[in-house]
């Protein structure tokens, strides 16, 4: 099919474009703006510092368990301390041992007088086996300042969905023990600060550098009131 | 060279035994744990010096009624990363290549604790290796936690 092109319309005459003034001053001013919020905008509690862990900054739903001496232990009695929080069980021989291991570096890495204001909470989430002595015998081998706390099933459930934690038992396919079973569990650490607030949580490989969780210590000991 | 690798083998504490697998062991130590505890774990970097992947398969030790190489397996379940464990049959080193059984990840779980070492003693593993069923006799510290 022959078709005839439709006739080319010439190109407008172009004009050197020109830039109006007013978006030149909102480019201006929307960059100041940028610029000014990064300089003066820091996540957390409003002081230029950045944290190791991820900020959360919420109120720390409060809880009360059985401690290691079977006494009642609540988190809002801890005001004025750093609490390292974590989620466990004593029959776990790897990655609990390693947290409370790094717990106990970190803690000892401090200068006296703000290490005794550091408190380290582990939370078993297997009440069944984890009476207030087998707590006692496990946290107490990492730091005799250590707490193990334990309660109900709905108690332990209930503190552990307060603070996103997960658990849950597995049957181990094991040739040891019939009843073997192993939990499968969140293994984050919550920092409350001295105010009750739930400011920082880590992730649990975070724990390997001592330094940096010392610093983040030190900084809300520093400033928390 | 093979001088070069016997004296590398004194150096990392390791003892040859029978038919000794051509693996290079690096800062072995089992964890120290409360009386309380049924089971510990044993983490060292493990070197194979030969030509053909192997398997480490399990081991022995007059502290454990059984040790088994385990896993550490990461779920995202609910958007919460869990942390669990899980045996396997083995764990492989590549040839000329590392295994690495560290805290909070790959170890060699000590099951049914005949024994609780203190802090500093030293306590013995045989390695179990597949092919070929060799082994390797490693001396080590317990430890409350790696040495940096």
């Amino acid at each position: 099919m022959n078709q005839t092109a439709p006739p080319i319309a010439p190109p407008p005459a172009r004009r050197r474009p020109q830039f109006p003034v007013w978006i030149s001053v909102t480019i201006i001013v929307v960059a100041l703006c940028v610029a000014a919020f990064f300089f003066l905008y820091h996540p957390g509690d409003g002081t230029p510092y950045q944290y190791y862990g991820q900020w959360i900054g919420q109120d720390a739903p409060d809880f009360m368990l059985t401690n290691q001496d079977g006494k009642p232990e609540q988190l809002s009695a801890l005001h004025g301390s750093v609490v390292l929080m974590t989620f466990g069980f004593t029959h776990c021989p790897n990655v609990c041992p390693t947290t409370l291991a790094n717990l106990a570096a970190i803690r000892n890495g401090l200068p006296p007088r703000e290490r005794d204001r550091v408190r380290v909470l582990f939370i078993s989430v297997d009440p069944a086996r984890d009476t207030p002595k087998a707590l006692k015998d496990y946290v107490t081998f990492y730091s005799p300042s250590f707490n193990g706390l334990t309660g109900s099933d709905d108690d332990i459930a209930k503190v552990a969905k307060s603070y996103g934690a997960y658990y849950h038992a597995e049957i181990q396919d094991s040739q040891v023990a019939s009843n073997y079973y192993t939990i499968v569990h969140s293994a984050y650490v919550y920092l409350i600060d001295p105010q009750g607030r739930y400011a920082v949580l880590y992730n649990n490989d975070k724990l390997t550098d001592h330094a940096r969780m010392e610093q983040d210590i030190e900084h809300l000991l520093q400033t928390g009131k | 060279m093979f001088r070069s690798f016997c004296f590398l083998l004194l150096l990392s504490g390791v003892a040859m035994a029978g038919d000794a697998a051509p693996v290079k062991v690096l800062k072995p130590w089992v964890r120290a744990v409360p009386p309380s505890m049924t089971d510990s774990a044993a983490y060292m970097r493990l070197q194979n010096t030969g030509d053909t992947p192997l398997r480490l398969t399990g081991a022995t030790t007059p502290l454990a009624g059984m040790a088994m190489p385990m896993i550490t397996t990461h779920t995202i379940i609910q958007g919460v990363e869990a942390l669990g464990m899980k045996g396997v049959d083995y764990l492989e080193i590549p040839a000329h290549g590392a295994l690495v059984l560290k805290p909070g990840g790959n170890h060699l779980m000590l099951m049914n604790l005949t024994h609780h070492p203190k802090i500093g003693e030293q306590v013995t593993l045989t390695l179990d290796f597949e092919p070929g069923h060799r082994k390797l006799t490693v001396t080590m510290p317990a430890l409350m936690d790696a040495v940096p």
